[in-house]
C-alpha cells in the first residue's frame, strides 16, 4: 500500500505546481498530406490524414510540448515479407507517433494580410517522435485476423503561423516527419477485437521507413 | 453478457433521464432552468477525495465493462509484473481512439460539474486517467504511453465539444434534445452538479420593474 501513497501524492503536487502557471495549453490539428512509404525495395506514396495534438507549457516565446501524430493512410503497392512469404499490393496503414517537441515564436508577423483582426505570427517547431506504426495487407494470403506493427522513432520538423491573443488562437502549420522503424512484430486480433497478442516479435531486417509532409490547421483549446 | 448488461445500463440511465425531466416539469413553473458551469476555487482536499473515489470506482467499472478479460487473462500477479511499466500497446484503433478518449470526455465532464475550471478539469482528467492505466489496468495489461497520453488529451477536447453541445441542448425548449443533452453529459444529472440555475421571472405589484430571480442548489 505504501508503494501506492508516494506517486499519488507526486501527481497531486504535480498538478498544484502547474496550476500556478497560467501559460499551459492543449492544441488540436487535423489535416492532411503525402506519405511516402519505403518497405523491402520498393517506396509507395499516398495520400494521408494527419491528427496532431499538443500538451505543453507557453514560456515566453517557446512552448515545450509533448508532441502526438496519428496518420492514416492506404498505400496503394507497400511491400512486406513475413513468414517467408512477400505480400505487395493496396494495405492499411496507420501510425501514433509520440515525443517531445519544442516550438520557437518569432516576432515576424503577418498584419498586413492577417485573416483575423489578432496578429498572426510565424513559428518554427522541431522534435522527436517514437512511433508504433501498423500495416494490414489486404492480400489474401495474408492472415484475416492478423497485422504487422512496426516500431519506429525520427525527427519531426513544422513551420507555420499562430494567431496572438485571440480566446482559442488558431495555427496552421507545414510539418515534415522521418520515421525509420528498427522493430517488427507479427501480432493477431483477439476474438473481441480488443488486445492483438503477440505471436513474434523480431529486429527489423530490412527498411521500413514512413515520410509525411502534412498541412495541418489546429486551434488551442484549453 | 456484456451485450445484455450494456443495454440494462443505457435503459436504466434513459429510464433515470426521463424521470428527472418528469420531475422537472413543476419547478418549469415557477421558471426556467438555465444550464451552465460555475468555475470555483477547488483544495487540495476535494482533489484528493476526487482522486480517490474515481480512482475506487475505477475497479468496478473496469470488471463490468471486459469481465472476460478481467477474468481470463487479469491477475495479482500480473499487477506486480506490470507495476511501473510502459509500453506502446497493440490494441486495435477502436479501443485506443474511441473507448480511452470518450472515458476520458467523461471523466473532464465531471470534474466541471464539479465546479473545476476547464484547465483544471483536464489537468484531474490527466491525473485520474494516469493512475487508472498504472494502478488498475495493469490487472491485466501494462499501461499504455497511447491511453496516457490520449485519454487526458483527446477526453477534454470531446469533453469541449460535449460540454458545448450538450450545455445547448439542455437550455434548449424540447423536452426530447434536454433528454439528449444529458445522455450526452450524464454528469449534469448527478447531485454534485452545481450549474443549474432556476430562473423565476419577478415583477413588482406596481408593474413598476421587471426581471429574475436565480435560485441555485448545492
Amino acid at each position: 500500500m505504501a508503494v501506492l501513497k508516494l506517486p499519488l501524492l507526486l501527481l497531486l503536487m504535480l498538478n498544484k505546481a502547474y496550476a500556478l502557471r497560467e501559460e499551459f495549453f492543449v492544441q488540436a490539428a487535423a489535416g492532411g498530406g503525402f506519405t511516402e512509404l519505403a518497405t523491402l525495395d520498393t517506396n509507395d506514396n499516398t495520400g494521408t490524414w494527419n491528427f496532431t495534438t499538443h500538451g505543453g507549457f507557453h514560456f515566453g516565446d517557446v512552448d515545450l510540448i509533448f508532441n502526438s501524430q496519428i496518420s492514416i493512410a492506404e498505400p496503394s503497392q507497400s511491400k512486406v515479407s513475413e513468414n517467408n512469404t512477400t505480400f505487395q499490393g493496396p494495405a492499411d496503414y496507420h501510425s501514433f507517433a509520440l515525443g517531445p517537441y519544442i516550438r520557437y515564436i518569432s516576432n515576424l508577423t503577418l498584419d498586413a494580410w492577417s485573416p483575423t483582426k489578432d496578429p498572426w505570427k510565424i513559428f518554427f517547431g522541431a522534435g522527436y517522435l517514437w512511433s508504433i506504426s501498423t500495416l494490414k495487407p489486404e492480400d489474401d494470403r495474408f492472415p484475416g485476423e492478423s497485422k504487422l506493427t512496426y516500431w519506429g522513432k525520427g525527427p519531426t520538423f513544422s513551420v507555420g503561423l499562430i494567431e496572438i491573443g485571440a480566446a482559442y488562437p488558431v495555427f496552421v502549420d507545414i510539418s515534415y516527419k522521418l520515421i525509420k522503424a528498427w522493430k517488427v512484430r507479427f501480432v493477431e486480433i483477439t476474438k473481441d477485437g480488443r488486445l492483438s497478442e503477440e505471436q513474434r516479435m523480431e529486429r527489423l531486417s530490412h527498411r521500413f521507413e514512413e515520410q509525411t509532409i502534412s498541412i495541418n490547421l489546429g486551434v488551442e483549446f484549453l | 453478457m456484456q451485450n445484455s448488461l450494456a443495454k440494462c445500463l443505457m435503459f436504466f440511465l434513459v429510464l433515470l433521464v426521463v424521470s428527472l425531466q418528469l420531475n422537472n416539469s413543476h419547478a418549469s413553473e415557477l421558471g426556467e432552468y438555465h444550464y451552465g458551469y460555475i468555475d470555483r476555487e477547488t483544495t487540495y482536499k476535494e482533489d484528493f477525495y476526487h482522486v480517490l473515489g474515481i480512482y475506487a470506482i475505477s475497479w468496478p467499472v473496469y470488471y463490468l465493462s471486459q469481465p472476460a478479460e478481467f477474468r481470463d487473462n487479469g491477475s495479482f500477479d500480473k499487477y506486480e509484473d506490470n507495476l511501473f511499466k510502459i509500453v506502446f500497446d497493440n490494441d486495435e484503433p477502436f479501443w485506443n481512439w474511441i473507448v480511452h478518449p470518450y472515458s476520458g470526455t467523461q471523466l473532464y465532464l465531471y470534474y466541471r460539474a464539479n465546479g473545476y475550471a476547464r484547465i483544471e478539469a483536464f489537468k484531474m482528467t490527466f491525473i485520474s486517467s494516469t493512475l487508472f492505466e498504472f494502478f488498475v489496468e495493469i490487472y491485466t495489461e501494462p499501461a499504455s504511453a497511447q491511453d496516457i497520453y490520449q485519454t487526458p488529451i483527446l477526453g477534454s477536447l470531446g469533453g469541449l465539444v460535449f460540454e458545448k453541445a450538450s450545455m445547448s441542448l439542455l437550455n434548449s425548449d424540447y423536452r426530447a434534445l434536454r433528454i439528449m443533452g444529458h445522455i450526452l453529459n450524464p454528469a449534469t444529472l448527478l447531485w454534485f452538479y452545481n450549474g443549474k440555475t432556476l430562473m423565476t421571472p419577478v415583477v413588482n405589484q406596481d408593474l413598476s420593474s421587471f426581471g429574475y430571480q436565480f435560485t441555485w442548489q448545492f
